[in-house]
């Protein structure tokens, strides 16, 4: 357990220092600031937009950072063979993917936490009050990126950054369609029905974790969907890591 | 100092490039927007159907609505893909119900609004609206009646809105009520382009109610209404016909009524 607090702290470290993010955090920032302006442009429905807006920026600079510091993870280490100089000391494989997966996990919350500091004062100073359930939409968000995260990391096992990039990113659009395929399987053909429904099961469902559509308008989840949803959060991470694990241990170092 | 010298060189050729490609460049025609099918947008835009319908929602305010736009034909697309992929924003579906009628979308009005009532987040103004669409371009009054008081039984109603809801059918005429209608709707709405509208009607109803005070005075004076508004103003009563805010042209009828001239 200390190791894999000490592998995670390094790895926080590492990504909180890489410069590319802080490009891409500024770049928040901004668009953070100024979907006040484009709110104004709307007839009077500037909360409205702020919200939708500044929860969207959340997540899409959220997911841009993510793929950005994660398709590379274990990648690196391999490359320039710093992973022998871990590997050397008493460490687990297991502890070299979950230190890796939980400083990563950690930087990333930082990093939704201080987007989601701005959004809160931006909607605060238009009016809006303390946006709790948006709150409660960035924890959910928390959750998606913990599964991405994971995935990134079994990709970043056996493949190169950009390939990781391009799998991960099919990924989040496929589990963002899942939902829209369920539609179709009553109308599909047997084999395509047990298709569908295979890949609705065992594709990461990510949909599950979008609330911003219904938190814009003053909604939230009931306390069992949330249960429901970090719980299935939580299995499925734990499935990737094992797989990243499985495929870990049987490279040659 | 040679760097920076070469680097302003350089910089000052960008821009002066970029000035005068601006200037030579041909004027093309405008090509019209294009509106994806709602399905296309939902697939591709990560869930983000709200942030979506919000951006379209801004794009149709800005690009097809604003005056002197080409494309107006197309705002009601772009309202019904807005609520399709967000059915809970309830502005486009107020918004929708009172403009589209100028632009001689009637019917697409009141579906809009209809649809407002059955799906969007509890908002006043799309019933108020609906009323109002029904009351001014159906002359439905039974319609208007059923809208206005679901209207006046929404909590967020502001007082005013209410007290025109409950009270329509009283005024003494139908251009009192519409008005009075109008009036609410100026007072208690934030969107410029709906005031600017709720105003224009204002005057509209208010310089033929001036017209009409001048004709009465006019048959005091003389035993009988003016058999035109020019004579008005030849009976000093008038310094000049108000201008319609509309651009119509104002007649005036036996019984001392103002009316606008339908060709």
């Amino acid at each position: 357990m200390r190791r894999t607090i000490v592998i995670a702290k390094n790895t926080f470290k590492e990504t909180i220092r890489d410069r590319i993010m802080y490009g891409i955090l500024v770049f928040s920032f901004l668009f953070l600031f100024s979907i006040t302006v484009i709110g104004s442009l709307s007839l009077g429905e500037d909360l409205f937009i702020i919200r939708s807006f500044g929860l969207a920026g959340i997540y899409l600079f959220g997911l841009i950072i993510t793929i950005f510091l994660g398709a590379s993870l274990i990648y690196k280490e391999v490359e320039f063979k710093t992973i022998y100089i871990i590997l050397s000391k008493p460490v687990k494989d297991s502890e070299v993917i979950l230190g890796k997966f939980f400083g990563l996990l950690a930087s990333i919350i930082a990093l939704i936490g201080s987007m989601g500091l701005i959004y809160l004062l931006v909607v605060w100073f238009n009016g809006g009050g303390f946006d709790y359930r948006a709150m409660l939409a960035m924890v959910l968000q928390v959750f998606e990126f913990s599964i991405i995260i994971s995935v990134l990391i079994l990709f970043s096992t056996f493949s190169t950054p950009i390939a990781s990039t391009i799998y991960t990113i099919v990924v989040v659009y496929c589990g963002h369609l899942l939902s829209l395929m369920f539609n179709y399987v009553a109308s599909a053909g047997d084999f395509q029905k047990y298709l569908l429904l295979g890949a609705y099961y065992l594709f990461p469902n990510l949909e599950k974790f979008n609330i911003r559509n219904l938190v814009v308008h003053g909604f939230g989840i009931t306390q069992s969907e949330f249960l429901l949803t970090a719980g299935y959060a939580t299995i499925y991470t734990s499935l990737v890591l094992c797989l990243a694990h499985l495929i870990f241990r049987k490279k040659e170092f | 100092m040679k760097n920076f010298t070469i680097l302003s060189v350089l910089i000052l050729g960008v821009i002066a490039s970029q000035y005068f490609f601006d200037l030579i460049r041909p004027k093309y025609s405008e090509v019209p927007p294009i509106l994806l099918p709602v399905q296309a947008v939902k697939l591709s835009d990560l869930g983000l159907h709200s942030a979506v319908s919000g951006f379209i929602w801004v794009q149709a305010i800005q690009n097809i609505f604003t005056p002197g736009t080409k494309h107006q034909l197309l705002l009601p697309d772009y309202l019904n893909l807005v609520v399709d992929l967000d059915p809970r924003f309830s502005y486009p579906y107020a918004f929708g119900t009172l403009v589209l009628p100028d632009l001689n979308f009637v019917d697409e009005a009141i579906k809009i609004g209809e649809r407002g009532l059955r799906e969007a987040d509890s908002d006043w103004r799309i019933p108020y609206y609906l009323a109002t669409t029904y009351h001014i371009f159906k002359h439905d009054r039974i319609n208007a009646i059923k809208y206005f008081d679901i209207a006046s039984r929404m909590t967020d109603a502001p007082d005013s809105v209410k007290r025109v809801a409950i009270n329509y059918g009283t005024a003494p005429d139908i251009r009192q009520q519409t008005k009075q209608i109008w009036f609410s709707i100026f007072e208690t709405s934030n969107d410029e382009l709906v005031r600017e509208r709720a105003k224009l009607y204002i005057l509209h109803y208010e310089y033929m109610e001036i017209l009409e005070k001048a004709a009465g005075i006019y048959k005091q004076k003389f035993g009988s209404y003016p058999e035109n508004l020019d004579k008005l103003i030849t009976a000093r009563i008038l310094k000049e016909i108000p201008k319609d805010p509309f651009g119509f042209e104002y007649t005036i009828d036996s019984r001392g009524r103002v009316n606008i001239r339908i060709e």
